[in-house]
């Protein structure tokens, strides 16, 4: 659509002219008093949008015009009566002159109609299948938008998953199990004869050996074929891209969700201070439809504004300075203490797994799954351990609250760090055990004089197989694979045990054993319980942190974490309208809303690391996986590049990767950085200017008006 | 179910969702609530106005501290009554919804606010307002003092002229910097 057009005549200027007025009276409307006397008026200025000219590029933009109107009416804050005569009108006028237009203009409007139709049809479709609709608002309903947003965020983890799980399932699990070697054939895929006796037993099942650790839920199933199938669909390839395209588009749409919300709330960095305005004006929650729960957000609010007209008044402290920094100290020191302690107890556990396995044969029930248990209670019971100590700080509620996800974040982001770091050291150790392929051969040059000559070569068979054997067995990353679903299953367990018997036996144990206590169990201790949104929203992240440290080794556990989550919901929101009652005071994290998605993103970043470390760092098993072979995992990009591009696309790939073009271009985002920062900056002093100048303007103006009166008293005396 | 009530035709269904933020399952789940409301006899749904107390009854609103203004606000009757016909009770329901804009939601806000209609808040406005949220007894609203020193704070965070009021530009600046208000700002059916 070209606006430069030569003016044909006077009647294109004084059109705009006119439809810049329009839009400036309109604008007006809004913010003046809203009796619809002026209902009169606006006819006659809509009449005057009819143009009158004949030239068709005016036409056509007028009846763009029109229809921007049409598409922003829903915008205005008009009653119905008077949208519905508007769009009569734009709807009038466009009717009347898109007969008129030329051919292609006329085919530009209809596909841009059929495109609006299609994309409306389409929302209306796409919104059916939004879940658990009903659910989240019978919650909204009973507590209020703090507690739903958990559900929310909740659901926005499950589509994610689901997208994952479709990029995994379409692009490696389904042609692995169409195409490629089926389950037996090759090494990789067969159980070895010393563990087939007990691959059906119970505990192998559990600790995910036997026909799961050899089938698709695991790295180590997939063949090193380059092409599969007859339409040769190349599946290590496929595996590598995947597994980077599973971050790429995590980093994408989180990016994404944290930009459209910051740029809802426009102040996320900005220094101005609303809070008694926030407290009156935003204080009401219209989604509580629940008389228990409107008293209580009622009562809430009222402590609210007590609270802040107090913080005002800044009243004094009653316990001593000194006793209470010396409290402070060590609620400190006893918290450092027990994330020190739990990171070491991680890193001690999976060394004794180790050692474990080297010496014994068999392992029990519980040597085989220490790891995973012992780090899921650890984070079952450290947060409640860290509230306990927060009560000998005596910090306001929010500041607690703040200390307290800090504490908790540290505390799972060191988990899976020395989990990780413990599980990398064992891979170190099993990826750089020498392999013991060219003794046999050696042996087999034995003179064939020996006497004994049939059984040494037998046994020496044997020992082949055997050495053969136990390295096929050291897959390193089917065991990452494996550990990360032992922990993501063994914490799914922790977290149902939980629900169950912290708030559901609480709560029975409150109701129906408070006539037969001496004291009243509903209002004094141990009450029903309190929904903990920060924590639970924490676990939620640290779950899909786990997914996204696994997601690499393990193509199926996309799809275990969505059957998870679904679990997760419907246990969690039965769980809280039965067990739980409405918060008494809630306090925010953070004023933005951004505070949960960028836990989310620094979660994913440092998730990523270690599967880049491992990739870049360590050599891809001998005898498993599709990368098998290789020296390094990355291999296979260039080894495609090199044998299936032509060759002036090599050269031109080593070039942009080479560090001449890569350090310029780091240099070059720097600078870009830099001057964002520069611009955000100076727009915010503009900003104070501004306001500056609307308080002078105002004072101007009162002192032109006093004086003006003072003037016309003095003339209006003599 | 109310098979007596007139269905919406296509027509005004399609332009209701040009005019409002509603998906087509909410404008019909609006009627069917809407019709419920109806008196027996009523057959044309789209044309009676529904008194302010059989609105008050719907549990979305019933427990809202500022229900009568929300009625007020949006009731385009000629008596000031209060009562609601479905296209304002559709107006309710869109600025209230979940893809509704900042500016509209504020815009209402701000009325819904205003107890005297007079375009600014004044220093009566936010009193009544606070008396709202507390509640009417007299343990849980604030003492005179409290309240002075309540709307004195308000007044300096917010009016930017200093002109003792806060009219509508001053009050959308403050709102659009608040990180709830979206997610608060929501009447769903």
């Amino acid at each position: 659509m070209s606006l430069v057009t030569p003016p044909v005549d006077g009647s294109r200027s004084s059109s705009a002219a006119r439809r810049h007025r329009s839009v400036r009276k309109s604008s007006r409307r809004i913010f003046s008093s809203y009796q619809d006397h002026q209902q009169g008026s606006s006819d006659d200025e809509d009449k005057e949008e009819r143009v009158d000219s004949n030239d068709p590029e005016e036409l056509f933009q007028n009846i763009q015009f029109q229809k921007e109107i049409i598409a922003n009416i829903r915008s205005r804050p008009w009653p119905m009566r008077r949208k519905l005569k508007v769009l009569k009108q734009a709807r009038e006028i466009v009717l009347k002159y898109e007969g008129r237009l030329t051919r292609t203009r006329g085919y530009q409007t209809a596909g841009a109609d059929l495109l609006k139709k299609i994309s409306r049809l389409l929302y209306n479709v796409v919104v059916l299948f939004i879940p658990w609709e009903v659910r989240i608002k019978k919650i909204e309903s009973h507590f209020g938008s703090g507690v739903a947003s958990y559900f929310i965020f909740l659901r926005w983890l499950f589509g994610i998953n689901i997208v994952l799980t479709i990029m995994t399932g379409a692009f490696v699990v389904l042609p692995e199990l169409l195409a490629g070697a089926p389950f037996g054939t090759t090494r990789s895929k067969t159980i070895p004869k010393e563990h087939m006796a007990s691959a059906q037993d119970l505990d192998t099942i559990w600790s995910l050996g036997g026909y799961l650790q050899y089938s698709v839920l695991f790295y180590g199933y997939y063949g090193r074929v380059r092409k599969i199938g007859s339409a040769g669909y190349r599946l290590p390839l496929a595996y590598f891209l995947v597994g980077m395209a599973v971050f790429a588009y995590s980093f994408i749409i989180l990016l994404r969700k944290m930009a459209r919300n910051s740029r809802l709330s426009l102040a996320s960095a900005s220094d101005e201070n609303f809070t008694f305005c926030w407290r009156v004006f935003c204080a009401w929650d219209y989604l509580i439809g629940n008389p228990e729960a409107a008293e209580s957000k009622g009562a809430a609010i009222v402590n609210n504004i007590r609270e802040a007209i107090v913080e005002e008044q800044q009243k004094k402290r009653e316990t001593s300075l000194a006793v209470l920094i010396s409290l402070r100290i060590l609620a400190n020191i006893l918290v450092l203490l027990s994330l020190a302690g739990s990171i070491y107890i991680i890193y001690f556990v999976v060394d004794r797994s180790q050692k474990l396995e080297q010496e014994k044969p068999e392992l029990t029930l519980w040597e085989k799954n220490e790891v995973s248990v012992v780090v899921s209670l650890i984070t079952m019971i450290a947060p409640s351990a860290f509230e306990l100590v927060a009560q000998l700080e005596m910090y306001h509620p929010r500041t607690s609250l703040r200390f307290q996800l800090a504490r908790v974040l540290v505390l799972y982001l060191g988990n899976l760090y020395s989990l990780i770091i413990a599980l990398l050291d064992k891979v170190n150790i099993m990826s750089s055990s020498i392999p013991w392929v060219t003794s046999p051969i050696v042996c087999l040059q034995l003179p064939p004089s020996l006497s004994n000559w049939s059984d040494s070569s037998s046994f020496l068979m044997a020992a082949f197989e055997k050495t053969n054997r136990s390295q096929q067995d050291q897959c390193w990353e089917t065991y990452v694979g494996q550990e990360m679903l032992k922990l993501s299953i063994i914490d799914m367990i922790f977290t149902v045990a939980s629900i169950l018997l912290i708030d559901f036996i609480r709560g029975l144990v409150v109701r129906y054993l408070s006539d037969c206590c001496c004291w009243d169990l509903e209002s004094k201790f141990p009450e029903y319980g309190e929904f903990k949104i920060a924590e639970n929203v924490l676990h939620l992240i640290y779950n899909q942190g786990m997914i996204w440290m696994g997601a690499f080794f393990s193509p199926c556990l996309p799809a275990f974490n969505v059957l998870k989550l679904i679990g997760l919901m419907y246990l969690r929101s039965w769980a809280v309208l039965t067990c739980n009652v409405p918060h008494q005071q809630v306090f925010r994290a953070s004023r933005s809303n951004n505070f949960y998605l960028a836990m989310l993103l620094f979660m994913l970043f440092l998730c990523m690391l270690p599967t880049i470390f491992a990739i870049a760092r360590y050599k891809p098993s001998q005898h498993c996986g599709p990368f098998s072979g290789q020296e390094k995992i990355y291999d296979i990009i260039s080894e495609t590049v090199a044998s299936d591009f032509p060759l002036w696309f090599s050269k031109v790939m080593s070039y942009v990767s080479s560090p001449v073009v890569v350090l310029p271009a780091v240099l070059l985002l720097f600078m870009l950085i830099y001057y964002l920062q520069a611009i955000a900056r100076s727009l915010k002093f503009t900003n104070n200017q501004l306001r500056l100048q609307l308080q002078t303007v105002r004072f101007s103006r009162e002192c032109l008006e006093s004086v003006s009166r003072c003037s016309s008293l003095f003339f209006h005396r003599n | 179910m109310g098979t007596t009530a007139s269905q919406l035709d296509k027509g005004m269904l399609s332009e209701y969702q040009e005019l409002t933020f509603l998906t087509k399952q909410e404008i019909l789940l609006a009627y069917k609530r809407f019709s419920e409301l109806l008196p027996k006899e009523e057959t044309n749904g789209l044309s009676y106005r529904i008194p302010m107390n059989a609105i008050l009854e719907l549990p979305e609103l019933k427990t809202n501290p500022f229900n009568k203004r929300i009625c007020m606000v949006f009731s385009t009757s000629d008596s000031h009554d209060g009562s609601l016909s479905f296209d304002d009770f559709l107006d309710l329901l869109s600025a209230f919804s979940d893809s509704a804009t900042l500016e509209i939601k504020s815009h209402y806000a701000f009325r819904i606010f205003d107890f005297d209609d007079d375009g600014t808040l004044g220093r009566q406005d936010l009193e009544k307002l606070v008396n709202c949220l507390t509640g009417g007894t007299v343990d849980t609203s604030l003492t005179p003092e409290e309240m002075k020193q309540l709307i004195d704070n308000i007044l300096e965070e917010s009016d930017i002229d200093k002109d003792g009021t806060v009219n509508l530009s001053e009050f959308q600046h403050v709102i659009s910097r608040s990180p709830d208000f979206v997610s608060s700002f929501k009447i769903v059916l």
